[in-house]
């Protein structure tokens, strides 16, 4: 109840109905809101994760990096953090001993013998807009 | 005269060649004395001829546009990433380089006339700086530096 001063002078009590029910109102778009967003990351990760190796088999525009499939199956996306999420190359062997993270940062940066080949960098600069987009969405989809 | 400021409309090329310019002039060429003639310290793209190390290239890893710059304006602020790699032939040389780069870079960022921020390259950032090395004697030892500049445009 709140006392306030009506236009004549006289004192006008109002009392404001359903502050409650509000709040909780809000409470709840809020944990849609999170649970909307932790979707979303996991979502655009996956996404992103499908887009590297469609790079990577040669079905973008870098040159392809498949030899024996192993690098293009090591591509793996894990959520890391609350916020966070990281497309990256688990850790493979090939029959010569090399692994596959060592070869993605190979292939990525390219060396004096080889030309890069930006499966992951140009994956990223091609896809930020959709990677908002897709949090974007599955947070109004929870709303 | 090199490039001095970076124009609207040929940002990326005005961009590349004004980090070129700069280091070039900024930073020691350490064989400058027995560099064979013709090579140079700076590149614009990864060399294609055989050169003699250590050597810097400079090329472009993605352009994106951050924001407009209002409703009713054509402008746009730009965000540039840079690739600075240095290409050596030990550890220690890499190193050194890189440290050089770096430390002239961030310092030249305010300079009142010179500048970065006054040639329109703002917030400097590194991003990342990672080691390539290459297997087998004398293979080149290479750090990756990617740094990102922001630019305006109108």
């Amino acid at each position: 109840m709140v006392k306030v001063t009506g236009t004549k002078g006289n004192i006008v009590d109002v009392q404001i109905l359903g502050v409650g029910e509000v709040l909780r109102l809000l409470q709840q778009k809020q944990k849609r809101i999170i649970i909307g967003e932790e979707l979303g990351i996991v979502r655009a990760g996956t996404f992103i994760q499908e887009e590297v190796k469609e790079s990577i088999i040669g079905n973008r525009a870098e040159k392809k990096s498949v030899d024996s499939g192993n690098f293009a199956n090591s591509i793996e996306f894990k959520k890391i953090a609350k916020d966070e999420g990281r497309v990256s190359p688990s850790s493979r062997k090939y029959p010569n001993g090399q692994t596959t993270d060592k070869v993605a940062l190979i292939l990525e940066n390219g060396t004096s013998k080889i030309r890069p080949r930006r499966h992951f960098g140009n994956t990223k600069t091609r896809n930020q807009q959709k990677i908002k987009e897709i949090i974007e969405d599955e947070i109004k989809r929870n709303i | 005269m090199g490039i001095t400021q970076v124009q609207s409309t040929t940002f990326l090329s005005d961009t590349i060649n004004l980090i070129r310019d700069k280091i070039k002039n900024g930073i020691e060429d350490p064989i400058f004395d027995s560099r064979p003639s013709g090579q140079k310290l700076c590149y614009t793209s990864y060399p294609q001829n055989a050169v003699t190390y250590p050597i810097i290239s400079i090329v472009d890893r993605g352009i994106n546009q951050v924001s407009r710059l209002g409703m009713a304006s054509e402008g746009a602020l730009i965000s540039l990433n840079v690739e600075i790699r240095i290409w050596a032939r030990n550890v220690k040389e890499r190193d050194g380089i890189f440290d050089s780069v770096y430390s002239f870079l961030r310092q030249d960022q305010l300079d009142a006339t010179s500048g970065l921020a006054d040639s329109n390259l703002h917030d400097f950032q590194l991003l990342s700086a990672v080691n390539i090395d290459e297997d087998g004697e004398g293979g080149p030892r290479s750090k990756v530096c990617e740094y990102q500049f922001l630019i305006i445009v109108d």
